[in-house]
């Protein structure tokens, strides 16, 4: 629905304007082409970029550049096209619509499509996503990340026990050659320079015995990645000190901080569960004669204080608790099978995990009341036709 | 209004839309401050003082594998020391170190196929300016084991990372690049003194060669049956290990001999696979055992070592009526099969390297190759 003047009559005002695009089902359509042309292309780069790339490419992108022509043009990324979708979908579909019986239908469609744009929103703002991997009889009550990286600062707090101040990966991980960081906070008493950092790379020693980084390209299979930096420590009243930290380090780098030993290291993401799970069975039968598993199951239990509770995790049958997610993701060592074998679960932790179960039931109430309107029309217009 | 117009002025609405996005999206700032995102307590803290060496288990990483993979490697050279030269005692990564005066000269191993990169960060150390691609071509001008190598150099002002420097240094590099790994000589002090062992420096690395033995040149004509001319070791004879006397395999379908290699017992190359090769290499003594090995060859594709855990964990395979590892790993340089099998006197290493492809395709192969191996 747009209008073209004002209510006085007068031409349109800014805000009208803006209100018509917004609301205009034309910007509807361009927007969902723009996300078919999106869809195409990113699941295609998954086979040259891999899956972690094409995803960072273009779903979590605002925009993405095309080469055409040796002109490189922006695209927008179905971050920015889904944004946009949203604020038309609102100004359009809740705002602008006729709110009477015979629209009732479609706006209950339109929330139950606001709530599953909701739901990605949140997903990718606040879920997170690791793994776990034990041998039967171990007990973890962390999960680590695929992907997502974060330095880590050990403060000592006493007998053993180190207190972690934890930068996320978030802040470094767009840097380019060149660019440096600053970690600087108030509970920190020195401040960490990020002289360089590398995506992917390998510690070497030169020929003169120094420690260095060696770059190398950004690999298709994100595992393949492990990134690294060089870092600079500077203490009120020391003289700096100069580190190296990477992902797939053993240890981290122990430094002098005013006579206390704090440790600082670059490792994936480590998050805490609310409760501990121990691996009591983990069971891999194959179909006979050939490699395929026919079951592939870890039975475990939660234990929190003094309760222990029991969970069998299947595939396709995932252990869920308290908005965690835990599902078999893989095993091994695969190469000699007839040796102890460990479970790898995927920890998943999405608040809105069913809400787009909700939304599609939201969105499956409004059409089919839609439905309903318009078949009684249809009957009523029939009916009227027969007798007239 | 006409429709024409509206949908053009739509249109050009979101595309102002777009276009500020973009804006944004193109901000960058090269120099952000980092605040701590999360706090979190642990009881068990890491563990404290650790060096490089342990925190990134790097035992040799760079200078070709662990300790043992040094000193056989440097054991595989021969060299003549210029007159009034010095040897000093080898470091990590200087596999043959020399020095008259003050000017320093060595050997060590670089990463492979990394030559413009390598050049130039020793000519920063020179505060000279970085060549590029084809300049860097044009310094091919020599050779260095007998291979092509580069030939540069530099003066200037050095500052080495180690904290040795000269305010009017000379730096002489040859640089050879190998399958999977580089070799350079270095020559590095004040440019007057430099200049002064020029014409040692270029005895001394016209003097380097591989230590193999005689009969190595010979094998083609053998038909991989035995070892020529070459001495076999005395020591643990009639221990009942197997030995490499008389040796002898079925080859493959398809597999063809390659040419001879310093350093290599046979080579093999499967048709159709032209950059795979397969080959069998003897050392004497122990070869720095297996973890060692194994943890060079993953290292030189680019992956992370391997625990003992992992190596215990490997599969195996047949070879001289022995069960030996098989290491079967892929990485960004290629792949890797390979195992080893210590003989009387001496090691055997059977390898294959090449890319994934190539690799998976002749895996049985290989396993087959090593199964048929027997003396006599």
């Amino acid at each position: 629905m747009s209008t073209n003047k004002n209510k006085s009559g007068g031409p349109p005002s800014v805000f009208g304007r803006i209100m018509d695009t917004a609301s205009s089902f034309g910007t509807t359509c361009i927007i969902l082409i723009f996300l078919m042309v999106l869809t195409f292309r990113g699941t295609y780069a998954q086979e040259e970029l891999g899956l972690v790339a094409a995803q960072q490419k273009y779903f979590d992108s605002l925009f993405w550049m095309v080469e055409v022509l040796s002109l490189r043009i922006p695209m927008p990324g179905a971050f920015l096209l889904l944004v946009l979708l949203a604020i038309n979908l609102i100004c359009g579909g809740i705002l602008r619509i006729r709110r009477t019986g015979a629209t009732l239908g479609i706006l209950i469609t339109h929330f139950g499509m606001l709530f599953l744009l909701a739901a990605g929103l949140v997903s990718y703002r606040y879920s997170d996503r690791g793994f776990v991997q034990f041998y039967p009889g171990e007990i973890e009550d962390t999960y680590t990340s695929f992907h997502l990286a974060e330095i880590v600062l050990s403060e000592p707090i006493g007998d053993g026990a180190v207190r972690e101040h934890l930068i996320s990966d978030d802040g470094f991980s767009s840097m380019r050659p060149g660019d440096q960081a600053t970690v600087a906070d108030a509970e920190l008493p020195f401040e960490l320079i990020i002289d360089r950092y590398y995506p992917n790379c390998r510690p070497q020693r030169d020929a003169e015995g120094e420690l260095r980084l060696d770059g190398r390209p950004f690999e298709d299979m994100a595992s393949g990645n492990i990134s690294g930096m060089i870092v600079t420590l500077q203490v009120s009243g020391q003289e700096a000190q100069h580190g190296v930290l990477w992902t797939g380090e053993r240890h981290p780098w122990t430094v002098d901080v005013n006579g206390e030993p704090w440790t600082i290291g670059l490792r994936r993401r480590v998050y805490d569960l609310p409760w501990a799970v121990r691996l009591e069975k983990f069971t891999k039968e194959e179909h006979p004669g050939v490699s395929m598993p026919r079951v592939f199951a870890s039975d475990v239990t939660r234990l929190q204080g003094d309760v222990e509770q029991g969970f069998h995790i299947a595939m396709n049958e995932p252990m869920r608790y308290e908005g965690y997610m835990l599902s078999q993701n893989n095993w091994g060592p695969q190469h000699r099978p007839d040796g102890r074998l460990w479970s790898m679960l995927e920890v998943s932790r999405n608040p809105s995990d069913q809400w787009p179960k909700y939304a599609c039931y939201v969105i499956a109430v409004g059409l089919f009341l839609h439905m309903l309107r318009k078949l009684r029309l249809h009957v009523k217009r029939q009916t009227k036709a027969r007798t007239a | 209004m006409e429709l024409g117009v509206i949908w053009r002025k739509r249109a050009c609405a979101v595309a102002r839309v777009l276009l500020m996005g973009l804006a944004a999206g193109a901000c960058h700032d090269p120099e952000p401050t980092l605040g701590v995102t999360r706090v979190r307590s642990t009881p068990d803290g890491p563990e404290l003082h650790k060096g490089p060496e342990e925190r990134f288990s790097m035992a040799g990483r760079g200078g070709g594998g662990a300790q043992g993979g040094e000193r056989d490697i440097a054991s595989f050279f021969r060299w003549e020391v210029p007159d009034g030269w010095e040897t000093r005692p080898a470091q990590p990564l200087r596999l043959i170190n020399l020095a008259a005066g003050e000017v320093e000269c060595y050997v060590s191993q670089v990463s492979g196929n990394q030559s413009s990169s390598n050049l130039n960060r020793w000519r920063g150390q020179m505060g000279a300016e970085p060549l590029s691609e084809a300049a860097i071509e044009e310094l091919l001008v020599t050779e260095l084991f007998g291979r092509p190598a580069y030939r540069m150099d530099v003066d200037g002002a050095y500052q080495g990372m180690s904290g040795t420097s000269w305010p009017d240094a000379r730096m002489l590099t040859v640089y050879a690049d190998f399958p999977a790994f580089a070799l350079t000589v270095k020559m590095i002090g004040p440019r007057e003194a430099v200049l002064a062992q020029a014409a040692a420096f270029a005895q001394f690395t016209a003097s380097l060669g591989f230590n193999v033995g005689d009969g190595a040149e010979g094998q083609d004509e053998h038909a991989g049956h035995d070892h020529g001319d070459e001495p076999h070791p005395t020591g643990a004879a009639g221990t009942g290990a197997p030995s490499s006397e008389n040796l002898a395999w079925d080859e493959p379908p398809g597999w063809q001999r390659g040419a001879p290699k310093t350093m290599r017992y046979v080579t093999y190359v499967p048709a159709g696979q032209p950059e795979v090769e397969c080959y069998i290499t003897l050392l004497q003594g122990d070869g720095g055992g297996l973890m060692a090995n194994l943890n060079r060859w993953v290292r030189q594709i680019g992956n992370p070592s391997l625990s003992e855990g992992d190596v215990r964990a490997l599969p195996r395979i047949e070879l001289l009526g022995s069960e030996v590892a098989l290491l079967e790993s892929y990485g960004m340089d290629g792949g890797v099969l390979g195992t080893m099998i210590p003989l009387r006197g001496e090691v055997m290493f059977i390898k294959m390297i090449g890319p994934e492809t190539g690799l998976r395709a002749e895996r049985e192969n290989f396993i087959a190759f090593c199964g048929s191996l027997r003396n006599g």
